[in-house]
């Protein structure tokens, strides 16, 4: 058997060829020009804000002066309205002469990418090109010129048209997409006005038509760099030109809210499977970023959508991070002991409850703030703990049905048990009993299995000592996701 | 090699003749090797030529342009490495582009159509670059600076912008991290 190369050779082969992916790359003349335009518009902008004060005083005196010379009720001119871009002759600013009336962005409508706050554009060419490769990841797609009805041709291995996108350029002379089209895959729902102006839900339910066999669809979001909110792959039986329909389902998860993308495109035209693909692009409003929640969500509610779908929220004892904890320590915990608030921390939209039998602390359990339809509801998402730790698996983490469990115990002559719970579930979905443990700060280690049938998703994992005084004189939690 | 430009003399005249353009220069020297090293780090050649133009751009916007800078060259290195850092810690761009690809069809590759059997060395180049890209930014960058552009540790120290011991750390800590990923793999 060979004895395989050191690392590090491996590493500076990897490296060489990785870096060949930008072999074509040449330091032309169209990079330096870019540079430098940009440079340009960079100089005239710190001169603009360094003459901004200047020019502030200036424009309030020109204003105000006419302006107190009219009488009430004077007509106000402010002369024609631009309907141009810059008329300067900045090399950043595409002439005015140079592109049609066709081109210019009608204030109705909202282009697809870039969505304001991105990049800028001033050419189309580039917008196209920078287009092309977010929406099916072609990093150099051929393109054909700016055609007069304001669309550029993306072009396939053999040079024919494979999608075509609509180019509009807004009052400031920068250049955006409205949309792509194909004649090999539409997009017939949503439609381009309703996903314009109302938030998609998830699942995005997508249909069209296509003369592929094979459909792939993708939301993105539209920042600087957009990346997936949700994908799929559909796949048809029939193909060849009988434009057969298509139908995704395409949750959505991790939405940053604000403008997005619909891509669809079908697969590359050429034999091999290069080029660029057809697709057709659309912008859509993303759902609302979700909250950003301090931890996972244990009980009463798993998601947020679930707290918000439940017919008790409305309960008024959501609405009280000390009577949620409570009622989790004793009838999700099982805790029936627990009858007492013995600190409470609220700060934001987080807080921490110490529970416990009378005034005995047992815990502090940690809970989360969530807004729902009805109003406001806590959910407890773990503990904050001291004498009685629960260190691994890490918080959040991924086990088997089967795992080690551990942390570390301050006390005499206790006996630990290790508990697991699911939302929904009755009573313990696994148990490990029982561990004798004491002394300072000791560590503590079992095995715990969840009961057989218990299926992938979050358990509450909960180590208990006690029976000095009460049943529980001690416990803490943690969160983790079976496979 | 000095780069030749036109002047304008008066409105409506011009005339070639050769000027200090100390940015053409640089621009020829460096552009290429920058947007293989960014493509290294990002493993994405448009956005490398985006982080390196921003680069160049940032330098040509300098108030007194290049001069008082010693080594452009390095200025650009490390303009380009904090570009990067900036693109890969806010976007994440190529993790997200990996999920997508993972679940789409598509070039985006096609679910259904076979792709060509890649080369057994091909295959392991992708393993090794797809270890270093689980590494940590700095760990990252210290090992492309060093196998690929063969830096010495006060040039790397300067283009990461630490100390030369820090350079040592992240160095050593990234190749064990590599070789343990590398063993993972196999």
């Amino acid at each position: 058997m060979s004895t395989p190369p050191p690392v590090e050779d491996r590493l500076r082969s990897s490296l060489a060829a990785e870096a060949s992916a930008a072999d074509r790359v040449a330091a032309g003349d169209d990079s330096l020009g870019a540079i430098r335009t940009r440079a340009r518009a960079g100089r005239r902008r710190r001169a603009a804000g360094l003459a901004a004060g200047v020019v502030a005083v200036v424009v309030a005196g020109a204003v105000a002066l006419p302006r107190l010379d009219r009488g009430p009720g004077a007509r106000t001119d402010d002369g024609p309205v631009a309907t141009e871009g810059p008329s300067t002759t900045s090399p950043s600013s595409p002439s005015p002469t140079s592109v049609p009336d066709t081109v210019l962005l009608p204030a109705s409508v909202v282009p697809a990418w870039p969505q304001p706050g991105g990049p800028t554009f001033t050419t189309p060419e580039t917008a196209a090109r920078a287009f092309v490769r977010i929406a099916v990841l072609a990093t150099d797609p051929p393109l054909s010129g700016l055609h007069s009805d304001g669309t550029i041709d993306v072009l396939g291995a053999d040079g024919s048209p494979v999608s075509r996108l609509d180019m509009r350029r807004d009052a400031t002379g920068h250049w955006s997409v409205v949309r792509a089209t194909s004649d090999r895959v539409w997009i017939e729902s949503p439609t381009p006005a309703g996903a314009a102006t109302d938030p998609i839900s998830s699942p995005l339910h997508v249909t069209g038509r296509t003369r592929s066999s094979v459909v792939g669809v993708a939301v993105l979001s539209a920042g600087a760099v957009p990346h997936p909110v949700g994908a799929t792959g559909v796949h048809l039986g029939g193909g060849g030109d009988e434009l057969p329909s298509y139908s995704a389902n395409v949750p959505l998860s991790g939405s940053p809210g604000g403008r997005g993308l619909l891509v669809v495109h079908t697969e590359a035209t050429d034999a091999n499977g290069l080029g660029v693909p057809p697709f057709a692009a659309q912008g859509v409003v993303l759902p609302p970023a979700a909250p950003r929640l301090p931890g996972v969500l244990l009980w009463p509610y798993a998601s947020i959508a679930e707290a918000d779908a439940a017919a008790d929220a409305g309960e008024a004892w959501h609405g009280d991070p000390g009577e949620t904890a409570l009622r989790f320590a004793r009838d999700y915990l099982g805790f029936s002991e627990m009858n007492t608030v013995t600190s409470r921390d609220v700060r934001n939209n987080e807080a921490w409850i110490g529970v416990g039998p009378d005034n005995h602390a047992a815990a502090v359990l940690h809970l989360a703030k969530l807004k729902v339809t009805d109003g406001l509801v806590w959910a407890v998402v773990g503990s904050s703990d001291d004498l009685l730790t629960l260190e691994t698996p890490r918080y959040g983490a991924t086990v088997d049905r089967t795992f080690a469990v551990g942390g570390h115990i301050t006390g005499v002559d206790e006996s630990l048990r290790v508990s697991l719970h699911r939302l929904g579930t009755s009573g313990p979905v696994g148990e490990a009993c029982c561990l004798p443990g004491g002394g300072e700060k000791t560590p503590w280690s079992t095995t715990v299995s969840a009961d057989p049938g218990t299926g992938p998703g979050v358990v509450t994992v909960v180590v208990s000592t006690g029976g000095h005084v009460y049943d529980v004189e001690r416990f803490a939690i943690t969160a983790l996701r079976l496979r | 090699m000095t780069a030749t430009k036109l002047r304008r003399e008066a409105p409506g005249r011009a005339r070639a003749e050769v000027v200090d353009d100390p940015l053409a220069d640089l621009h020829r020297a460096e552009y290429a090797p920058l947007v293989r090293l960014a493509t290294v780090v990002l493993g994405d050649v448009g956005l490398a030529e985006q982080v390196v133009q921003d680069a160049f751009v940032r330098l040509a916007l300098r108030w007194r342009g290049l001069r008082g800078l010693d080594n452009p060259a390095a200025y650009l290195r490390s303009a380009v490495l904090n570009g990067c850092r900036s693109v890969l810690r806010h976007h994440r761009v190529r993790d997200r582009h990996d999920a997508r690809l993972a679940v789409a069809p598509g070039p985006f590759p096609v679910a259904g159509v076979a792709p060509e059997p890649a080369a057994l060395a091909g295959e392991h180049r992708d393993e090794v670059v797809a270890a270093l890209r689980r590494l940590p930014l700095r760990q990252r960058e210290a090992l492309v600076l060093r196998y690929y552009l063969d830096l010495p540790e006060a040039e790397m120290a300067t283009a990461m912008g630490v100390s030369p011991g820090s350079v040592k750390t992240h160095l050593h800590r990234g190749l064990a991290a590599l070789a343990r990923l590398l063993e993972d793999v196999r």
